[in-house]
């Protein structure tokens, strides 16, 4: 197959980013290919770092091998002759692991020079460990660091596909994205169109966890409601459930008949349940603590945003925040997410508005007037 | 030409997406912006596309000078396609977008953005060492805040830091907008100030959180005059000033600098490039100062000390005397030197080993004053790195004589303290300055540019002709540049000059001198000469540690930008007329070599080697 060809197959695939971002991958490959470069790159981010999310440390302990035939399909296609994994610092057991499935396909003539006897086609991948820091998840992050700068998100556009790892085309992909590459060229377009629904095709990996019956690493066809996928795990007495990790935003029982797929309910990697008994604004001050410490401080809103929300929840949990302050709170929430440099600041927000929007009954009686709980006014804020 | 410099450290990226696309073909897209349509070239941002159609967007962290980063996210705009607001300084244009940059949304989040950012300590704007040029504080007043519900965001408290030469950092007042440090890494790689930690603790420090005095800093000021807050300043020095001023016992005299005069109007409500006349000598006598001098004497004496060893050692490598041929390096730079003390040390010997024409003014003024008891000799320069110059050496009291410069005070300080007595020079009288009776010449000074200068005089010197000169740019996308001459025809060697050199014959041919500002590109002119480049060739390199030289430093008043250096160097080379005349060089060669060479010998200095790391 040649690489305009490959491309097209994965693009009638319709294979869309795992990550989360949901990004067509065959427009990311052409955008790559069709980028006039001497030296291209593939990156696969396993980076992992979102809180409730360990789908990828599960592909790579047990089917790595897809991986890495994925990561070499990407780079043939895309015209690149290097291809790094990048692995979270809390997965480097797994590298002497990764390291001999490496040796191996080198062995076998699956990495290298002429790759399975087909002339010119080079290419050799390095594994790098991180040091721990979550916003390295980030694409354009993970490139700085890579570099061996700080890592901090860099502006977009430019695209990592047209200016990425030392200012080369650079295919970032998520290691879920690459491993169902691999299947649709061993299965097929017409296998992985024949799962999910129209408009998300194929399989998805969720970790499930949080208050549920048998929480772990589940294998969903897209398109499914929440009900279903409750239902599956054994969830009952359900509050909220949170799609896409700490960044995501928690829907309330209302809205569980919405379906999971890239336009309806963005799906990251995790999806963590919240029964009755949780407190929702304890939910809120844990991830906006996290938040706090893990934004690059590169960019204002994020940087003195996300504590000042963070100091506003302490408040409201001790009574001490007043009504307007909470409308203004709102407002900063909704600053920062339209003006925050990448993905961590524009979603860090998210679970605190949910929870103002769709717990307002968690808020009432920890406000410190003694007005009834007004929703108008917070949605017009 | 404009500076675009060259390293990119990390995130502080510029958009590189250009670079390729240049290459290709010039395109040129349309764009609406707030419905209104515009034609800029491929990659343009839509920063600059705003300011073609005269639309304002406030911008903080975005310099001219320096790399884009789009960190404080304040110049955000609506680009049609995108859910999240986009910057306008770092958004490349690259296909028809509509572009909206008002709005309920965008005015929302610019107030709680410069709400954010408001520093813990920024409410004492009276007693800011930034004396009203603030840019933050004038984005801030735009949005009628008159309740702050966010604004304490800072938990950590720093601590004043006023150890180092010239650089005071007041850190609370820091709104992390890195331009600092970005002007640190990026103009000068001196990288004595960076960013430390991650989320709330992100901070500016120096390495290892040291003191200024602890750590390597050339003291250019380049930062300080680039930070929009009062969190990077200079050291006030106007008290000390005062207080000498005040005691009857103590004679001050100030030496006025030719680019304090193309620059103090800024700080009077004049636009950037009001030259001064010497009604600044009235200003300043009615400040308190009991003598005013032109330090431009300072100055033709450097340059035609400079000449002679500059023959000499052309000679010296022509018959190979010499081990080296490298080019002689300036050395009328403070800050230059500073750089060259703790960075390159394997280029010392190529200095000119003579005092900069402040100093050398200095020791003039002391000489013809030795009577008085009490002295105090003040230089009133842009310049910063002098203040740290003249902070070392006062460790040593006993002596003033010997140690140079009592003090200096940058234009900032000058205009405060003329300002302090209610003055204005623009509208006193003119007056003369004071006559120092060994100088018996017209002052010129070669502000201007001393390779210009330097190239002109030669060449008159050589061939009797006046130079045409041709200038070039070697390196890519770097501000240095050789001037270069022919040299087709000799004339005789005048009798000053045959000690030092028989005959100009074998200078036949081209004929190069060259000028580098910012210590990063002298660091790739360096490079240049090391890789036998155009540099190599060059007899003499002229280096200034800031930006477009002089016009640029550290201690000038307000914003700095290509058009306002441009404008005061303009002004600058406007006012002056005085040309180098043989008569001239004759004057001052008779004074060098008066009484054995006795003023010769007192302007030479040396050079130590200080290393990057301070105990």
């Amino acid at each position: 197959m040649s690489s305009p060809e490959m491309i097209e197959h994965i693009l009638k695939s319709g294979l869309a980013g795992r990550g989360g971002g949901a990004f067509l991958t065959g427009a990311k490959w052409k955008a790559v290919a069709d980028r006039k470069a001497p030296v291209r790159y593939v990156i696969c981010n396993g980076a992992e770092g979102e809180p409730g999310s360990f789908k990828d440390r599960a592909i790579l302990s047990a089917y790595s091998q897809l991986v890495f035939e994925g990561m070499t399909i990407a780079a043939i296609a895309a015209g690149a002759r290097e291809g790094i994994l990048f692995l979270r610092a809390e997965y480097a057991y797994m590298r002497p692991h990764l390291e001999s499935v490496l040796n191996a396909r080198k062995e076998n003539g699956q990495l290298g020079k002429n790759i399975n006897g087909v002339k010119g086609a080079d290419f050799e991948i390095t594994i790098r460990e991180g040091d721990g820091a979550y916003i390295c998840g980030q694409e354009t992050a993970l490139i700085e660091f890579l570099e061996g700068f700080r890592g901090e998100p860099r502006n977009r556009p430019p695209y990592p596909a047209e200016n990425g790892y030392y200012g080369c085309p650079t295919l970032v992909h998520n290691v879920e994205t690459l491993g169902w590459v691999t299947s649709i060229f061993e299965k097929g377009v017409k296998w992985f169109r024949s799962l999910g629904s129209k408009r998300s095709p194929g399989l998805k990996l969720f970790s499930v966890s949080g208050d549920c019956a048998s929480p772990g690493v589940y294998e969903f066809p897209l398109g499914l409601s929440v009900n279903e996928i409750l239902e599956v795990v054994g969830a009952g007495d359900v509050k909220g459930v949170q799609i896409g990790g700490a960044s995501g935003k928690i829907i309330n029982p209302l809205q569980f008949e919405r379906k999971i797929d890239a336009v309806d309910l963005p799906y990251g990697g995790a999806i963590i349940i919240f029964g009755k008994n949780r407190d929702m604004l304890e939910v809120a001050h844990s991830y906006l603590e996290f938040f706090s410490k893990e934004s690059c401080g590169q960019c204002t809103p994020c940087r003195a945003g996300i504590v000042k929300i963070l100091n506003g929840v302490k408040a409201l949990r001790d009574g001490s925040c007043t009504m307007s302050y909470l409308n203004r709170l709102v407002e900063l929430g909704e600053t920062i997410e339209l003006s925050s440099k990448c993905g961590l600041g524009q979603s860090a927000p998210a679970a605190f508005l949910s929870i103002v929007k769709h717990y307002p009954d968690e808020l009432t009686g920890k406000r410190g007037d003694n007005r009834g709980y007004n929703r108008g006014e917070i949605n017009e804020a | 030409m404009r500076h675009k410099s060259c390293r990119t450290p990390g995130s502080q990226r510029t958009i590189c997406i250009n670079e390729d696309d240049r290459d290709i073909k010039p395109e040129n897209i349309k764009v609406k912006i707030d419905n209104r349509q515009i034609t800029v070239p491929r990659g343009t941002t839509i920063l600059e596309a705003a300011k073609k159609l005269e639309i304002e967007i406030p911008a903080i962290c975005t310099h001219e000078d320096l790399h884009v980063v789009g960190n404080c996210r304040l110049c955000s705009v609506k680009v049609e396609g995108y859910d999240a607001l986009q910057t306008a300084c770092s958004f490349p244009i690259t296909k028809p977008v509509n572009i909206r940059t008002y709005g309920k949304d965008i005015r929302k989040v610019r107030k709680n953005l410069v709400e954010l950012m408001l520093p813990k300590s920024c409410y004492n704007c009276a007693t800011c060492g930034k004396k009203g040029n603030c840019e933050f504080e004038l984005i801030f007043k735009r949005y009628g805040i008159t309740e702050l519900s966010f604004a304490d965001t800072q938990t950590v408290h720093n601590k004043k830091d006023q150890s180092g030469g010239a650089l005071v950092m007041d850190m609370d007042k820091c709104i992390l907008c890195r331009r600092c440090a970005r002007t640190c890494i990026d103009l000068q790689e001196v990288g004595t100030l960076d960013v430390a930690g991650k989320g709330v603790t992100t901070r500016i420090t120096t390495f290892l959180n040291r003191k200024l005095s602890d750590v390597v800093c050339i003291s250019c000021g380049q930062c300080a005059v680039r930070c929009p807050t009062g969190a990077l300043t200079i050291r006030d020095d106007t008290k000390n000033v005062f207080s000498a001023i005040d005691n009857p016992v103590v004679k001050t005299t100030v030496q006025v600098s030719p680019w304090l005069k193309a620059s103090i109007g800024e700080m009077f409500e004049k636009a950037p490039g009001e030259y001064v006349s010497s009604s600044i000598v009235t200003a300043l006598k009615r400040t308190g100062f009991d003598r005013v001098y032109d330090s431009s004497y300072g100055e033709d004496i450097y340059m035609v000390e400079l000449i002679k060893f500059l023959f000499s050692r052309v000679w010296k490598n022509f018959n190979a005397l010499h081990e080296t041929s490298y080019p002689l390096l300036s050395s009328d730079c403070p800050g230059w030197v500073n750089y060259v003390e703790h960075y390159i040390p394997e280029v010392i010997d190529n200095l000119f080993p003579y005092k900069p024409p402040v100093e050398i003014m200095d020791i003039i003024i002391k000489n013809e004053l030795k009577d008085f008891t009490s002295l105090l000799t003040v230089a009133a320069t842009p310049c910063t790195p002098l203040k740290k110059e003249q902070s070392a050496s006062s460790k040593h009291k006993n002596d003033i004589s010997k140690n140079g410069l009592d003090l200096s005070l940058t234009t900032v300080e000058t205009g405060g303290m003329i300002k302090a007595c209610d003055l204005n020079p623009f509208k006193l009288q003119p007056a003369k300055y004071d006559i120092l009776s060994e100088l018996n010449f017209e002052a010129g000074g070669f502000s201007t540019g001393l390779a210009e200068t330097l190239i002109t005089v030669l060449v008159k010197i050589i061939t009797g002709k006046t130079a045409k000169t041709v200038k070039e740019y070697p390196i890519k996308n770097c501000t240095a540049y050789v001037l270069k001459a022919k040299i087709d025809s000799t004339v005789d060697v005048p009798d000053y000059l045959f000690h030092l050199i028989p005959s100009f014959n074998f200078l036949k041919g081209e004929f190069l001198i060259g000028r580098c500002s910012t210590t990063a590109a002298a660091k790739k002119v360096i490079e240049n000469i090391d890789q036998k480049g155009l540099f190599s060739k060059c007899v003499f390199i002229e280096f200034q540690a800031c930006l477009d030289g002089c016009a640029g430093a550290g201690g000038q008043p307000g914003r700095t930008s290509y058009e306002i250096r441009k404008l005061r160097s303009d002004a600058l080379s406007k006012s002056k007329s005085v040309r180098f005349s043989d008569k001239k060089i004759r004057t001052i060669n008779d004074l060098l070599i008066k009484n054995n060479g006795e003023l010769q010998n007192s302007i030479k200095r040396e050079f130590s080697l200080k290393g990057k790391f301070m105990v």
